[in-house]
């Protein structure tokens, strides 16, 4: 199991579209990938529960990864994470 | 009441004979569905009983636990007590007995695209209609409705390598490829010349394959088999151009040579079997086929009938079994109108009500299962009923002229100019099934529960009434007014691409956003301008106010619901100001999508005006 905590910088916060660029961004993987935020979990593949989470900007999120592809899936997140969030 | 559904699925797993005897377990929308090495040692009123189940169901080599909307979570849970054999879960379990996949075959190939077929079937029908009133046939406009009307049937092959590709395992673009040499016109040419053409010094049988039924299915069984031995045989660098040349080319010669003439000499006898059945008696065919569909319905295995109907059309033109068949569909729907008329119980009013229309309308699932056969008596009387009607129909000889599932949206199908007394035969048929479907019921009767003391039972109906549904396709309505455009129009890259999910745009007339259906508030946005939806039958939908409207921070968008807040159909949801929005720049769009489709599932928009309650999107599962 991997994880990682990142604080968003996007002033809008995970909204809609940066979602689903996450939920496409899991998918490619074949790990469980789930998202934290102030003790809330929410599973990385479904969309409503990502946006339901309510993150915003300055928040701290909690990214867990676990599977046979966790390392790859863990960069590839991050990466996503800093590029888009 | 709330179920521990871990509970819930410890208890069934152990029912079930443990993880030894459970080979595979998979779940639908509101089902889960085992495949057992020995289905004997179940108890299956037991296993009903556990809490959390709602009922259970053996179909199809397959053992079949209906849980409802909590499925996911039950099917979670028995994951973590189960390992199951993933072999298992392509080829469908443990060899079911071969009677039982052949149905399983058959009913994945065609359902994707019976709606499509059915669709031509009631075009070819009203095209009779006009005909019969004195249409002029030399016109250009009748000739090219005429053959649009036949390319599905005529192009049929094609229609099936797609589906059989999928359930057989093989690359779809090749089985294609293989079904269109089939009906490709250099080939037609040479039928039609007629002249002796071998293949390597063997002859070949010149039959044509359009409209053809068994010789595809053979074709890409077999065809799936010689691409996976290629593909293990060849070099990687050469596979994926060589690997399907090759299959291409043995297998388009390997069908002209043996499939298609085995193919058709075995539809021809399935169909020639039937038609002398018909022959010697019709309405002794009537009687059988009018009484007994609905009962084959519940089991599931009507599928088996499908290639012979089809059959049926393109050797006759026509097809005498769902002439009779249709006697069955409108005795049940009649049926379950008389429990609506007869009843007391309020709840079962309702589930009757709908089931009774959506009956009428040809799909009978939820007249059956949630009404006639529960209550017994009018599933018999259901049944009654449609065999007098099937011998009516059988007596006048009524025929469908072109595919379809029988119900009042495709009567045209059954009309043809010259063949009046055929037509008023069926119409007569099919409402003698009908009215002595409800008067039956009505005077036989049945056990009526005035009170609700079953409030369970009743949601039972409910969920199972769902479930036909959902099995099958459906269709979301509009949550606003306004001018409908699909997503892959909407100007935003996200949303266009379809990342979130499939469905419209809809420029909107008004400020209003109301429930599509009932269902319950998933997921409210800080923001406000984005709602998520789940419907009380599983579909999750996002309503999202404008593009990039989510930087107004909330300005301009009241909501009328909170978070978790269960809705009915046609409640208000959300109020936005239009002007304020497009004021401050943004486009006010509203993004309606469904969000947890498969790849596979085929999504089709309404575009143009639309009205808010109207359907707006239709969804076909192909799971």
């Amino acid at each position: 199991m991997k994880q990682f905590n990142y604080t968003i910088k996007d002033e809008v916060g995970i909204h809609a579209r940066p979602a689903g660029l996450l939920v496409k961004e899991v998918k490619k993987f074949g790990s469980k990938v789930t998202v934290d935020k102030d003790g809330k979990t929410a599973d990385g593949t479904k969309l409503m529960a990502i946006m339901g989470l309510g993150v915003k900007c300055g928040n701290t999120v909690m990214v867990t990864v676990e599977g046979t592809d966790e390392d790859a899936a863990c960069e590839a997140l991050k990466t996503f994470f800093e590029a888009n969030l | 009441m709330a179920i521990d559904y871990r509970k819930t699925a410890q208890m069934l797993v152990d029912e079930l004979g443990g993880n030894d005897n459970i080979i595979n377990a998979a779940h639908c929308a509101t089902r889960l569905r085992f495949v057992l090495k020995d289905e004997s040692i179940v108890d299956k009123e037991k296993a009903a009983k556990i809490p959390g189940v709602i009922t259970t169901v053996q179909a199809g080599g397959q053992f079949q636990v209906v849980i409802g909307n909590h499925v996911k979570d039950a099917y979670q849970y028995v994951m973590e007590l189960v390992t199951v054999d993933e072999n298992a879960a392509v080829t469908g379990g443990k060899k079911p007995n071969l009677f039982n996949r052949m149905i399983d075959v058959i009913s994945s190939i065609f359902a994707p695209f019976l709606y499509t077929l059915a669709a031509c079937g009631i075009l070819q029908g009203i095209l009779g209609i006009f005909v019969a009133f004195g249409a002029d046939t030399t016109n250009g406009t009748y000739r090219i409705l005429n053959f649009v009307s036949w390319t599905a049937f005529t192009f049929l092959p094609i229609l099936i390598s797609i589906t059989a590709s999928k359930k057989f395992g093989m690359n779809t673009y090749v089985a294609v490829v293989i079904a269109c040499a089939l009906v490709c016109p250099d080939y037609i040419a040479m039928v039609e010349a007629g002249e002796s053409i071998k293949f390597l010094g063997i002859p070949v049988m010149l039959l044509s394959y359009t409209s053809s039924v068994i010789p595809i299915i053979l074709a890409i069984w077999v065809a799936s088999y010689v691409e996976k031995l290629f593909n293990k045989i060849l070099p990687l660098v050469i596979k994926s151009l060589f690997s399907a040349m090759l299959t291409i080319a043995v297998m388009v010669p390997l069908t002209l040579l043996v499939f298609g003439p085995v193919g058709n000499t075995i539809g021809g006898a399935i169909g020639d079997a039937y038609n002398w059945l018909y022959g010697l008696s019709p309405i002794v065919a009537g009687v059988i086929v009018g009484g007994l569909w609905e009962v084959l319905v519940i089991f599931g295995v009507h599928w088996g009938i499908t290639p012979v109907t089809v059959g049926n059309y393109s050797s006759l033109g026509y097809d005498t079994f769902t002439g009779m068949q249709a006697s069955a569909v409108f005795s049940q729907a009649g049926a379950t109108l008389g429990v609506l008329l007869k009843t007391k119980n309020k709840e079962m009013k309702k589930v009757a009500g709908s089931a009774a229309v959506t009956g009428l309308f040809g799909i009978t699932e939820p007249a059956i299962y949630g009404v006639n056969l529960r209550l017994k008596r009018p599933m018999i009387c259901g049944c009654i009923a449609g065999a007098v009607g099937g011998a009516v129909a059988g007596g006048f000889n009524a025929v469908s002229w072109g595919y379809n599932m029988p119900g009042i949206a495709t009567i045209p199908a059954y009309f043809k100019a010259g063949h009046t007394t055929q037509f008023i035969g069926f119409l007569i048929s099919i409402a003698v099934s009908f009215i002595l479907g409800a008067v039956l019921t009505y005077f036989v009767g049945f056990k009526d529960d005035p009170d609700d003391n079953g409030k369970e039972k009743e949601k039972e109906v409910e969920v199972k009434a769902n479930e036909a549904k959902a099995a099958r396709n459906y269709k979301i309505a509009a949550p606003a007014d306004g001018k409908s455009v699909p997503i892959s129009e909407v100007h935003d890259g996200v949303f266009s691409s379809e990342t979130l999910g499939r469905g419209v745009g809809i420029y909107p007339d008004n400020g209003r956003i109301v429930a599509p259906f009932d269902g319950t508030v998933e997921m409210l946005a800080d923001t406000k301008h984005a709602i998520g939806l789940r419907s009380d039958d599983d579909i999750a939908v996002l309503i999202h106010v404008g593009i990039d409207t989510v930087k107004l921070n909330g300005k301009g968008f009241s909501p009328a619901v909170a978070d978790g807040a269960h809705f009915k159909k046609g409640d208000l949801l959300l109020e936005f100001n239009i002007e304020l929005i497009t004021k401050e720049g943004f486009d006010p769009t509203v993004i309606f999508i469904a969000t947890e489709l498969e790849d596979d599932d085929k999504v089709e928009a309404v575009t143009g005006n639309v009205k808010a309650l109207n359907d707006v999107i239709g969804i076909s599962e192909v799971r």
